[in-house]
């Protein structure tokens, strides 16, 4: 069976994916009916939910998975276009994609500077029709959705935060008008007992303060059970406005208001992730957390909103 | 090569027939690459066609993680540059041995008349070119153009003789396409099913007119005279005559006449040379000067019979030789070889049938 998946992997057998043993199900090539019939699936898990007050009828089962390609094992941040759409972007190269996460599929890739950029790419964020990505240094590309396999100028911003700290996600909080940093480790002894976050103005003409979020890692012990939480991703949830984050190292979820208080968190479920390394979350009340692949491929998995 | 030679050897008892050498040395190439495959997952870049995909087809439908079965492992994460450097490295190298076979098949099929050592050449260093332009350009259409600019600019012409050379040619393109754009498993069968039919074709003589007679029976009449002059039915290379054109048959059997007139005279009469010494060497002119000097001495009478001067081997020098009643063939053999050894390359003394019988 093994000599079978290899053969496949090395398309030595069949253009398609081919069944490799009993019971395993048949990939077929990108087909319309296959295409409308996962979406049909995934809708159904989310309405589901939604009928029943958003308590999914087993906690912890995702409503979809969908396996990357080895072109996308370094995914790293999530974000929501304005009109529902999850863009990804790899960690190392400048590269955004479009997933489709209701039927699980790469609608397309588009390239961040006309010359292929390599760095340490950490978040995504998207503000109206502008898209934002930030390197662990914290510096922040602006630039304009592109088509597939376009290549798409960008503006570079720095926050100066790199020295401080290690960006390791980024999000668009619309009601404060500001872009939220994650810091996934913060240089200063002073500040390693607490999460920071920080708030910086958009670069939109209009003036801004930047601000910093504090939060105390004995008071996320207390109330999610979490010892140590290094972000590596936060999205703002559309329904409360709260921040969602999840953490690569703890495999952890953790959400706070946007004045800093600890709301719930907890392990992500078991066996299920390897490095989640970005987070998005729906206004129908499904989180999105994608995983960068190590001994097993890169995925993104739904659940309903509030995890267990 | 010679470890690759061996196997091939091996796996076919040390048959000759192309056809089988053939299914072997593909069969060993894809036990080579699976066993790549597994101890370097990070080769299947270049077989999974993963570019030719991204050129040709977006949206792609992901693998279900939920109902999907056991996820496969990832290929192995490399640093961009170590990447390229094993892809393209991992590219040249297989249309390298994927074009291999192509140019014993060529060499099989065209080795008589028409057959151009440079396009040997040319077959197998035309694919690595192509796949690593191909690697280079990449989607840009910018460095496409500029390609087409550059090529424009050397002017690059070259009218080939025989259209089964471009259609070579043509392949050796293909198979640089195919593994520049990462998919060297359709440069693999592009390779493997051109040979097969190549071969299959060349062996049935496909495609010969009913009306036009076959070899066989046009040579069956020059075969007879070549055969031996007392009937007994043995033809020095049969299918070497066979592979000749009527023109160079002829020329054939003219030097076979005149040497049976000098060395086997049919009317019975004692001939005037009874051996012939053949020689190689890369310089002509000493060591036709040495063996002269040599024969001088050594035989009783000698005549320079043909000179084959050849570019890229050995040129050859042809001697009618009459070897005396006390000396041996060996003896003559010696004392060549001693006097010219510095020129010559082989020496080699061809009996007449009077001669083989006395030594005998």
């Amino acid at each position: 069976m093994i000599w079978c998946r290899r053969l496949v992997a090395a398309g030595l057998v069949g253009a398609a994916p081919v069944a490799c043993g009993p019971g395993e199900r048949r990939h077929e090539p990108p087909a319309a009916q296959e295409v409308a019939a996962r979406k049909a699936r995934t809708d159904s898990a989310i309405a589901a939910v939604r009928a029943s007050g958003g308590a999914a009828a087993e906690p912890g089962r995702p409503l979809a998975r969908w396996v990357l390609p080895a072109a996308l094992a370094e995914v790293s941040g999530l974000a929501l276009t304005s009109d529902g759409r999850l863009l990804a972007h790899d960690d190392e190269k400048g590269i955004i994609s479009e997933l489709d996460y209701r039927s699980g599929r790469i609608v397309k890739s588009f390239q961040v500077g006309t010359k292929l950029l390599h760095g340490d790419f950490e978040g995504i964020a998207t503000v109206s029709r502008r898209i934002f990505l930030a390197t662990s240094a914290g510096r922040l590309y602006e630039m304009a959705e592109g088509r597939e396999g376009e290549k798409v100028p960008y503006r570079l911003h720095d926050t100066n935060l790199g020295r401080h700290c290690e960006v390791e996600g980024l999000a668009h909080d619309a009601a404060n008008r500001v872009l939220l940093l994650a810091c996934k480790t913060i240089d200063g002894k002073a500040d390693r007992h607490e999460l920071v976050i920080y708030r910086w103005p958009l670069p939109d003409g209009n003036s801004g303060r930047m601000t910093t979020i504090r939060v105390d890692r004995e008071e996320i012990e207390r109330v999610a059970g979490l010892k140590d939480f290094h972000a590596s991703s936060i999205d703002v949830d559309p329904k409360s406005g709260n921040y969602v984050m999840v953490a690569g190292p703890e495999i952890a979820w953790l959400e706070i208001t946007p004045a800093g208080a600890v709301v719930r968190g907890g392990h992500l479920p078991e066996g299920l992730h390897q490095q989640p390394e970005g987070v998005a979350l729906t206004e129908d009340g499904t989180i999105i957390v994608s995983d960068e692949g190590r001994r097993q491929p890169a995925t993104i998995t739904l659940y309903a909103y509030p995890l267990p | 090569m010679r470890f690759f030679s061996k196997l091939i050897d091996l796996a076919t008892h040390g048959s000759e027939s192309p056809l089988r050498r053939l299914v072997a040395y593909y069969v060993v190439l894809m036990a080579v690459t699976i066993a790549l495959l597994y101890i370097f997952p990070v080769t299947e870049l270049v077989f999974s066609g993963e570019r030719l995909e991204s050129l040709t087809s977006t949206p792609q439908l992901l693998q279900d993680g939920l109902t999907g079965g056991q996820l496969e492992s990832p290929t192995l994460a490399l640093p961009a540059r170590l990447e390229l450097v094993i892809v393209a490295a991992s590219i040249m190298i297989g249309s390298l041995l994927l074009m291999l076979p192509v140019t014993w098949v060529y060499m099989s099929s065209r080795h008589t008349k028409g057959y151009d050592q440079s396009m040997v050449q040319t077959l197998i260093m035309l694919p690595i070119v192509v796949a690593g332009i191909v690697l280079i350009v990449r989607n840009s259409l910018a460095l496409a153009f500029s390609l087409a600019g550059i090529v424009a600019g050397v002017r690059f012409r070259n009218t080939l003789k025989d259209p089964r050379d471009a259609v070579f040619i043509f392949l050796a393109i293909g198979v640089g396409l195919a593994a520049g754009v990462q998919a060297l498993t359709v440069a693999g069968l592009l390779s493997m099913i051109f040979n097969f039919v190549c071969l299959i074709v060349w062996r049935a003589n496909f495609g010969q007119s009913v009306l036009q007679p076959r070899p066989a029976g046009v040579w069956s009449e020059p075969l007879a005279a070549l055969a031996d002059q007392k009937g007994a039915d043995r033809v020095p290379d049969r299918d070497l005559v066979l592979a000749l054109s009527p023109s160079d048959a002829g020329a054939l059997a003219d030097r076979f006449q005149r040497l049976q007139q000098l060395v086997v005279d049919p009317e019975g009469n004692k001939p005037r040379f009874n051996a012939v010494l053949w020689v190689t060497t890369d310089q002509i002119t000493e060591a036709q000067q040495r063996v002269e000097q040599a024969l001088r001495g050594a035989v009783k009478r000698w005549q320079l019979d043909e000179v084959i001067t050849n570019e890229g081997k050995p040129s050859e020098l042809y001697y009618l030789v009459r070897v005396r009643k006390r000396t041996t063939p060996d003896d003559v053999l010696t004392v060549v070889r001693a006097e010219g050894a510095e020129f010559l390359l082989t020496a080699d003394l061809q009996l007449s049938e009077e001669m083989l019988k006395k030594e005998a």
